[in-house]
């Protein structure tokens, strides 16, 4: 393969969607070529900032809200209804459930979002 | 496949939340789909018991759905009489040169399929497996699904990138 080629497959190649030949061919290319190596480091620092996750948006853009003032505030009412609900199933499961042994692994953050809120803050 | 809820619940409750976030672009209704995903894992539990595959696939199956059938109704009900939003679209954020901001506009601007595959490998780093049976397709379409947005991403923000590099 030629470098246009090459570096037309590194996206792919960092995202593991080549099969093992290809993937092997495109390493062992630009293992001895400069300016596809360069290239491959080039896309790697986009590829990190477009992967990174963003916060999430705390409000919908006006358009999107359908149903009028009554709707919204049944969807507040629902949405109040279902988080005190969740909010108290989660806390009977605590409850009922025996203390976990003593090398029960402790669950990693998953998200770099803050911690649940189980009851909405905002009237539509 | 079937756990404790409140362990399934401390595992993945900020992880969907943050992904309807993003599928969605509003934490209002995300967390509206975030409980209505814990519901019907509460109400499916049993059935999971024996159930192959991944809780968590499961878990962003089931939010995939109701962000995408929330959108499909939405699109059969009367828009409510109000001004035209003040939030800046993909067009505006052109003008910025945040990438960050843009990035954002860009993925909201994207199909909610390529959209969906795009956080679920990118954001949220599932397996390829994993985001196809997410997404109820196969691992080859979502694969493809995931390079579109990909390359539909790369297109529009790497020369953004470029410039702001030093």
């Amino acid at each position: 393969m030629n470098c246009d080629e090459i570096r037309e497959l590194t996206p792919d190649r960092l995202d593991a969607l080549l099969d093992d030949e290809r993937a092997r061919a495109v390493d062992d290319h630009i293992a001895s070529c400069a300016g596809c190596s360069a290239e491959r480091a080039s896309y790697g620092r986009f590829r990190a900032a477009l992967y990174a996750p963003y916060p999430v948006p705390a409000h919908a853009p006006a358009a999107h809200r359908r149903g009028g003032a009554g709707a919204g505030l049944v969807r507040y009412a629902a949405a109040f209804a279902a988080g005190v609900l969740l909010t108290l199933v989660v806390q009977s499961a605590r409850a009922a459930a025996p203390p976990p042994p003593p090398d029960r692994p402790v669950a990693e953050p998953v998200s770099e979002t803050p911690p649940p809120v189980l009851v909405p803050r905002r009237i539509a | 496949m079937a756990r404790a809820f409140d362990a399934v619940y401390d595992e993945y409750g900020r992880a969907v939340r943050a992904y309807l976030g993003r599928l969605t672009g509003d934490a209002w209704v995300a967390e509206e789909l975030t409980q209505e995903t814990f519901f019907r894992y509460l109400a499916h539990r049993d059935a999971l018991r024996n159930a192959n595959g991944s809780l968590g696939s499961w878990l962003y199956r089931v939010a995939t759905n109701l962000a995408f059938d929330r959108r499909r109704r939405r699109k059969t009900e009367p828009l409510e009489a109000e001004p035209p939003a003040a939030v800046p679209d993909a067009a505006e954020c052109a003008e910025t040169r945040d990438l960050g901001e843009r990035v954002r506009a860009e993925v909201a601007a994207l199909p909610e399929e390529l959209r969906a595959a795009f956080l679920l490998r990118a954001h949220h780093e599932l397996p390829y497996h994993d985001v196809a049976e997410a997404m109820g397709v196969t691992e080859r379409a979502a694969k493809d699904r995931f390079r579109r947005a990909r390359d539909l991403l790369a297109r529009r923000l790497r020369p953004i990138f470029r410039e702001d590099r030093p």
